[in-house]
């Protein structure tokens, strides 16, 4: 049980089976329990998916591998937002705080989450960070989850979207090798555009790629250094808040 | 590797609450030797890195030494062209019949903890 605030999962229940052997009266049960492995995680997640959706808070998970410029993206993201909307960010790493006092730069609020060994944000860790923050009525939060192309995939942390950024240094047939993230995501943007000329990245296959895995994904490129493709980006967010 | 060892620590959450449900029940039970679980092809699960995190996650606990069973089941989709189920291997396989990415996946992402052997 959590000790922050009570939670519990559901009781099983037991189906005895009795095995009578002559030398030997073990009394074996099995227990059906019928339960995702990950069903704590959504409880959670659609736990924080009604409380953000009552209080009118579009959340954007921001999911990328390590070094894609999630960071830069998302305080050139701020400074283009800020005057319009409140901006609430959750920074999810390993450990430090450094994004989150490069974003609180800006002057928005930014909560520092530290996973330590866990190479992930969750659903719970999420939930205690929007009683921390106090998100006020109609506005946006940014969730920078820890640089990760592999997990963050299986854990809604109860977000209105997930955004994968990918960058043109990383090679254009991630999609594919990286299927599970692609296909949970709404948004795909390619970012540091501005390396494009110096990297073997073929835009259109990553894009073929990417809708391959997900053929509803939409896609966006941007240069969060030039700004290039940042006023598309900001169309995108402004049709979804 | 580092995924699979934390959903097997997860997984060994949810067998400690149901044992000592069970226990409040039978206080007489007081070990699990077989944990059956059910892994969907498309679950982006690693079998061999779950059974070998599994006795790390284990170790310690009342389920040290447990046999870890795992049911695969297979994947499996519905092709919007085809307006058939196809059976899926991967999440970036074409239709097998028509050769388009179309489709939505209808079984194969189940991780899910079934039962427990316990005595």
């Amino acid at each position: 049980m959590c000790g922050y605030c009570g939670c519990t999962t559901a009781p099983a229940t037991v189906a005895e089976h009795h095995h009578h052997h002559h030398h030997d009266h073990e009394v074996r049960g099995l227990i059906q329990i019928e339960q995702d492995i990950l069903a704590e995680n959504q409880r959670f997640a659609d736990l924080n998916r009604a409380f953000l959706q009552k209080n009118n808070i579009k959340a954007f998970n921001f999911v990328s591998s390590p070094g894609s410029g999630k960071t830069t993206l998302l305080i050139e993201t701020i400074k283009m937002l800020q005057e319009k909307f409140c901006i609430n960010v959750i920074e999810g790493d390993q450990q430090t705080d450094l994004d989150q006092k490069r974003i609180a730069t800006t002057g928005v609020k930014a909560l520092q989450v530290n996973t330590g060994k866990s190479c992930h944000l969750d659903a719970h860790r999420i939930a205690h960070a929007l009683e921390e923050l106090s998100i006020p009525y109609h506005s946006l939060l940014f969730i920078e989850n820890v640089g990760n192309l592999v997990c963050p995939a299986l854990f809604d942390l109860g977000e209105t979207a997930k955004i994968v950024i990918l960058s043109v240094t990383e090679g254009d047939d991630k999609p594919l090798k990286y299927p599970y993230m692609f296909d949970q995501s709404q948004l795909l943007i390619i970012n540091k555009m501005d390396l494009l000329p110096y990297v073997t990245f073929d835009v259109a296959r990553c894009i073929q790629y990417a809708k391959q895995i997900n053929p509803a994904i939409e896609v966006l490129t941007t240069s969060a250094t030039t700004l290039v493709g940042m006023e598309l980006w900001q169309a995108w967010l402004l049709e979804h808040v | 590797m580092m995924h699979e060892l934390n959903i097997c620590y997860e997984l060994m959450r949810l067998v400690k609450k149901s044992f000592n449900t069970a226990q409040l029940q039978n206080n007489n039970l007081c070990k699990v030797n077989a944990v059956w679980i059910e892994v969907g092809m498309l679950a982006g699960i690693e079998l061999s890195a779950l059974q070998f995190s599994f006795p790390i996650a284990a170790k310690n606990t009342i389920a040290e030494h447990a046999d870890l069973k795992i049911q695969i089941i297979a994947g499996q989709a519905w092709c919007k062209i085809c307006k058939d189920h196809v059976s899926m291997q991967t999440l970036y396989d074409a239709c097998a019949n028509c050769g388009k990415y179309d489709y939505q996946v209808t079984q194969g992402r189940e991780l899910r903890l079934s039962k427990i052997e316990v005595n």
